[in-house]
């Protein structure tokens, strides 16, 4: 275990700066894919950006208020989806985001974890139907 | 009345658990768990259904936990309804007042804005069926007050749906004297009490207050879960359709029709949970033997302390209260002059609730964070969430250091 991991077990270094300096929050304009979700039990509150190059991402953000755990994870997760596909983010699971987070959380905490990931997941549905639509 | 008598305080190992979640449910005296224990080994049969002796005796004691309920609120054994929980007691009331009344959109239904969920969406969506128009008395965030629900009733105001206690920030709006304008604008209207959180702080006399219904949940009073309690004037209860049918609520069956029971078995279909409804008659007796004054009087003393404790700390900010540390208070020389039960929210700075919550557990301190089932008035606070801490008579003082502890330890590691 790394020193930061013996601190503490949620609340760790690494976390709390993507929480008090979070990369990619911002509104974004024009966006391909834009999708709000919650976390009714705690008060977490997330919106998404996505602009896609044919299937690819090619810029993300989002804007939210929320635990650390949530904001954190958007922001680790914005910076890990830049240039991934659409499908390769259909593939991610929950193990593949707390291994992201390098996190051992409780079920509860696990949603807050995902709130990113299930809103761009979301989003990507809309924009499926949407296109399917247009087709 | 102990700390002892609650075994799950001090069932953590060495230390002592801080509960202070008590608004979402209250821990249990062994009177009641014994008495849950007792039940299915002695006396367990399904009441009103056989004529063996063991089938009596649930009978009686059914009939005994309903005479124990009926006294402690001032009303009559025929006026007290068990349901599961005071949010299906809501529901079952606007399904039967829809199914016994004309209601279209020249009716209206008021209500608060910071009610609990059970209270307030089951009346918006009987508002979206009927359309009938849906009025909400606001809350004001500057004096922390509820407009009070009186100036929105007139002559065609089916029900009139409020809290008797917030279970947010405790405010207590002065029923009695609500009840009363109501009355004399529409006699006819309808007033339901939520009286869920009120009933563990404060007496509730039914005649003295002369609502039509009021509900409320066994295991916000240290009874079990799954057993919850409407209260209604019978004459009204006579007139309301049920509309949850099946054994029990009937008085003959044909394959073309049915009749109904008597009150209150008319709203009590199927098997209840007669088991739990005897282990919470407990709890009742329990609290009677302690009496609400000494109860009162311990709690008052806590949440003083809470409230001053959190007062010292400059990044914190209480929600209500006539706090000096809330900012919603803009003149701090004129204090509102609101009633708060022992339920406290509050917000620390730069750390969420949720964090909050998580750091508290590490101190064994046990508070809520979120929006504690009222999102209508966290928006009306301006805030996503709040954390909560609520006080029973069995807290002490080392409860609330621990829980100061806590919001010190987050803000540290957080803020």
């Amino acid at each position: 275990m790394t020193m930061d991991e013996i601190k503490d077990p949620i609340y760790r270094e690494f976390l709390l700066d993507h929480y008090k300096n979070p990369r990619n929050k911002s509104i974004m304009k024009n966006p391909d894919i834009r999708r709000l979700d919650n976390n009714p039990t705690c008060g977490d509150m997330i919106e998404v950006f996505v602009k896609l190059d044919k299937n690819m991402v090619k810029d993300i953000s989002f804007q939210g208020n929320g635990c650390v755990i949530s904001m954190a994870s958007a922001s680790i997760l914005m910076e890990e989806l830049k240039g991934k596909s659409l499908d390769d983010i259909k593939k991610m699971s929950t193990d593949d985001m707390l291994k992201l987070l390098n996190l051992k959380l409780t079920p509860t905490r696990v949603k807050c974890a995902m709130l990113a990931l299930s809103a761009i997941k979301k989003g990507m549905m809309d924009y499926e139907v949407m296109k399917g639509r247009a087709l | 009345m102990n700390e002892k008598d609650f075994p799950i305080l001090k069932n953590l190992k060495n230390n002592r658990l801080h509960y202070l979640d008590n608004a979402a449910t209250t821990q249990k005296p062994k009177i009641v768990i014994d008495a849950l224990r007792y039940f299915y080994e002695h006396d367990n049969a399904n009441a009103h259904r056989g004529v063996y002796k063991l089938a009596e005796q649930a009978t009686a004691m059914l009939n005994d936990a309903r005479m124990a309920f009926s006294r402690f609120i001032n009303a009559e054994a025929d006026e007290i309804i068990f349901t599961k929980n005071a949010t299906e007691g809501f529901n079952q009331l606007a399904a039967s007042i829809e199914k016994t009344f004309i209601i279209d959109p020249k009716h209206n239904i008021a209500t608060t804005e910071i009610e609990h969920h059970s209270n307030f969406v089951p009346w918006q969506q009987l508002c979206k069926r009927t359309g009938a128009e849906f009025r909400i008395a606001k809350y004001e965030i500057k004096d922390d007050s509820i407009q009070d629900i009186s100036r929105l009733v007139d002559e065609n105001t089916v029900v009139a749906a409020f809290t008797a206690m917030s279970n947010v920030s405790g405010l207590k709006p002065d029923i009695k004297d609500i009840i009363k304008k109501i009355r004399k604008i529409n006699p006819d209207t309808i007033i339901i009490i939520d009286a869920t959180q009120l009933i563990a702080h404060e007496r509730v006399d039914v005649k003295r207050l002369d609502a039509d219904f009021i509900c409320f949940s066994a295991h916000k009073i240290y009874g079990t879960t799954g057993v919850g309690i409407v209260y209604g004037k019978k004459l009204l209860l006579e007139k309301l359709e049920p509309f949850f049918y099946g054994g029990n609520m009937i008085s003959t069956v044909s394959i073309d029709e049915s009749t109904w029971a008597d009150v209150p078995e008319k709203f009590e279909a199927g098997t209840i949970d007669v088991a739990g409804i005897y282990a919470s008659s407990m709890a009742i007796k329990y609290l009677e033997s302690i009496g609400y004054e000494k109860l009162m009087e311990q709690e008052q003393v806590l949440k003083k302390y809470l409230l001053a404790e959190l007062g010292k700390i400059r990044y914190v900010k209480i929600i209500g209260h006539n706090s000096k540390n809330n900012k919603n208070n803009n003149n701090n020389k004129s204090k509102n002059n609101n009633n708060y039960g022992p339920v406290v929210s509050f917000v620390v700075d730069k750390v969420h609730p949720h964090d909050l919550a998580t750091i508290a557990d590490r101190h064994d301190v046990c508070i809520r964070a979120g929006h504690h089932c009222c999102q209508p008035f966290m928006d009306a606070l301006k805030v996503n969430a709040t954390a909560r801490a609520s006080i029973s008579f069995y807290n002490n003082k080392k409860d609330i250091d621990k829980l100061i502890s806590a919001i010190k330890d987050a803000h540290k590691i957080i803020g």
